[in-house]
């Protein structure tokens, strides 16, 4: 039994796949090289990240099953969970196979799997689409910090670029320490800003927003359960409404 | 006055219309600032729990009328303020910018005439669309008795329109709010109607068709300060849907902001329920009847109207998850119309099991009284007597049922 290595890139794990798919026998796992367990029988394939054979897997999904199916395998990659190629390599096995109608198989447990991991990550890009807070800078330039459990600045560029193609924003991810940015001509990974000085205008535009959240609230109707329910504590940090 | 003052007297009056939904359009960026999201985005939630998606306020709360239910009516003394044109749209773009919100929701109360508050509210919304080319969500409250003209050109502007039918009977209309007319709420809401299905046909023709509020017209009720019951305020939402077309009703359970009016604190249990009522009638085909049979003037309270449907009719069931059509499948309680959907295209590819069931997100502890998967009576299985289900589902759901009641804190 075989268990494939990878670099732990988005293109190396797609190598991997690409090389475990290629193989008429089931591969015993999929791992990235970085704090893999190494088994006692079978033997290791060290697969080197390969643009074109990533590239190639990627239309043949595209083609042969779905677009859906590319959203879900990129947004898998993007949830940065652990264990999840062999899920994969089920899935892609059975969508080159039977199509479109992989994704309509729910009760299949790797599908269900990359469904639900799908499912989170483009939960948290629909909840950060909102959540994300920007403040201005002074030369203009709105600046939005966020710690977000995966890695999700790519789509969120995408969305508010455009929704706001006029300006040029950065969002932040703290965590991660990455921060990308738009303006006209697209959106671009780039250093994280190090120094910060917000317009002259920021506070008082973020004292309105806060005597406006303060004043929406209706008093008999009281449910902080509710609101945490819809609002996780862990997204309050970067907020510029007054939470407690 | 400060804009920060005024803000807090326009949008604490504001609170109370229901509505924050910022879905149902799909307005695309032309280089401005903004677009609309067909799904819809929340932005924030505050301390009560409600949604903040669009930046809801009043363009002024001096107010001619005297309407008992309202906290603006003109003989309470209240500091009353009014914005400048300018004011809101500066507001809106600033908010927008930051991603605090996902538009605008411009409500009013009537100042000198309906005619002069409307022209107002049409010139906001026309400087945002034009002067500024703000691609946001803009949902305006129509004032009841305003000119077609205006309504007409307040729709050119926006993705969805409201006027608020506000009480659910004529009677109470004119017990509580005896300066608006059925009429007056009315015929805005029919002129309306026809003008997004005219636009819709030209757009089907057209592509650069102007769009008459994309996303639909809604309007809102209370619930709670006037005698009538459920059966009433179902009827009354289910021709609304039929007879105008409209997106939503939506309850708000009435709060006390007047002493003089009947009810004592918000009945929360009541407006869920109606609300669940709701979507049975709006997506999962239930007639307003076969909510509420023709004896029974209100909702039951320990039960959601589904699994109440569903005692009622035990010669429906047990359901075959296997062979049902979707329709079917929408009827059993704990099945959603999501699952529903899911169960219907996986059993294509191979035959569900029982133990399937909870990956389509169904919910057992109901769905498992009224289910069979391989032809076998689920009550024979669990040795239970159909009588009892009742009793069980009811225990089952106690966590359920005293949350709402929770909400209701004294005053």
């Amino acid at each position: 039994m075989i268990t494939y290595v990878h670099d732990n890139s988005i293109d190396g794990r797609l190598s991997a796949l690409a090389a475990a798919l290629a193989d008429s026998q089931t591969p015993e796992d999929i791992q990235p090289e970085e704090g893999r367990q190494v088994s006692l029988f079978g033997s290791d394939v060290q697969v080197q990240s390969d643009d074109a054979a990533a590239r190639k897997l990627m239309q043949r999904i595209r083609g042969d099953i779905s677009l859906q199916a590319v959203r879900h395998v990129m947004y898998v990659f993007l949830s940065e969970l652990p264990n999840l190629d062999m899920h994969l390599y089920f899935y892609l096995r059975e969508g080159l196979i039977r199509g479109t109608d992989v994704d309509r198989w729910h009760a299949n447990e790797h599908v269900k799997k990359v469904h639900d991991v799908s499912q989170k990550v483009g939960g948290e890009i629909h909840r950060l689409k909102g959540l994300l807070r920007f403040r201005e800078l002074d030369d203009g330039t709105l600046w939005a910090p966020v710690e977000p459990d995966h890695q999700v600045l790519l789509p969120l560029a995408h969305h508010f670029r455009r929704r706001l193609p006029g300006e040029r924003g950065i969002i932040h991810d703290m965590r991660r320490n990455l921060a990308i940015g738009w303006d006209r001509d697209g959106v671009e990974y780039m250093t994280p800003p190090k120094h910060f000085q917000t317009s002259e205008n920021e506070e008082a535009v973020q004292q309105l927003w806060q005597t406006y959240f303060r004043s929406a609230t209706i008093r008999e109707r009281i449910n902080p359960r509710l609101q945490r329910q819809w609002m996780p504590v862990r997204y309050w940090k970067w907020l510029t409404e007054p939470v407690v | 006055m400060t804009v920060q003052q005024k803000l807090a007297i326009l949008s604490d009056a504001a609170k109370y219309d229901a509505s924050c939904s910022s879905s149902g359009s799909s307005r695309k960026n032309r280089g401005g600032t903004g677009e609309a999201a067909s799904s819809g985005i929340c932005h924030s939630w505050t301390p009560d729990g409600r949604c903040v998606s669009l930046l809801k306020i009043l363009f002024t709360n001096r107010c001619v009328y005297d309407c008992a239910y309202c906290v603006s009516r003109c003989s309470n003394d209240l500091p009353r303020a009014s914005f400048t044109p300018e004011e809101v749209v500066e507001l809106t773009m600033n908010f927008y910018r930051r991603n605090y919100i996902e538009g605008l929701f411009l409500s009013s109360a009537v100042e000198k005439s309906p005619d002069y508050t409307m022209e107002r509210l049409v010139q906001v919304v026309e400087l945002l669309r034009k002067q500024q080319r703000f691609g946001g969500y803009i949902h305006l409250k129509t004032i009841p008795g305003a000119s077609d003209e205006l309504v007409r050109r307040a729709g050119l502007c926006c993705d969805r329109i409201s006027v608020n039918i506000e009480l659910p009977s004529e009677d109470s209309l004119k017990k509580l709010a005896p300066q608006k007319t059925k009429n007056d709420i009315l015929t805005p809401m029919g002129n309306i109607g026809r003008g997004i299905t005219e636009s819709r046909t030209e757009r089907k023709k057209h592509k650069t068709a102007p769009m008459f509020a994309p996303a639909g017209q809604s309007t809102q009720l209370i619930v709670g300060a006037t005698p009538e019951d459920d059966r009433r305020i179902l009827t009354l939402s289910d021709s609304l849907y039929r007879h105008y077309d409209l997106k939503r009703v939506y309850f708000s359970s009435y709060i006390p902001v007047n002493p003089a009016v009947t009810g004592t604190r918000p009945h929360l249990l009541r407006e869920h329920r109606l609300y669940q009522a709701d979507w049975l009638m709006r997506l999962y085909g239930f007639g307003c009847d076969e909510i509420l049979p023709v004896d029974a003037p209100f909702l039951d309270e320990q039960l959601d109207p589904k699994t109440a449907w569903a005692l009622r009719h035990p010669e429906r069931f047990p359901i075959d998850v296997n062979r049902a059509d979707y329709e079917e499948l929408l009827r059993i309680p704990g099945v959603g119309f999501r699952s529903a959907q899911r169960m219907v295209t996986s059993r294509r590819i191979a035959a569900l099991r029982r133990e399937d069931l909870p990956k389509f997100s169904v919910v057992m502890k109901r769905a498992q009284f009224f289910i069979t998967c391989a032809g076998r009576d689920p009550l024979d299985a669990l040795n239970m007597p159909r009588a009892s289900v009742r009793q069980v589902l009811m225990a089952s759901g106690s966590r359920k049922r005293t949350a709402p009641n929770q909400l209701e804190l004294p005053l």
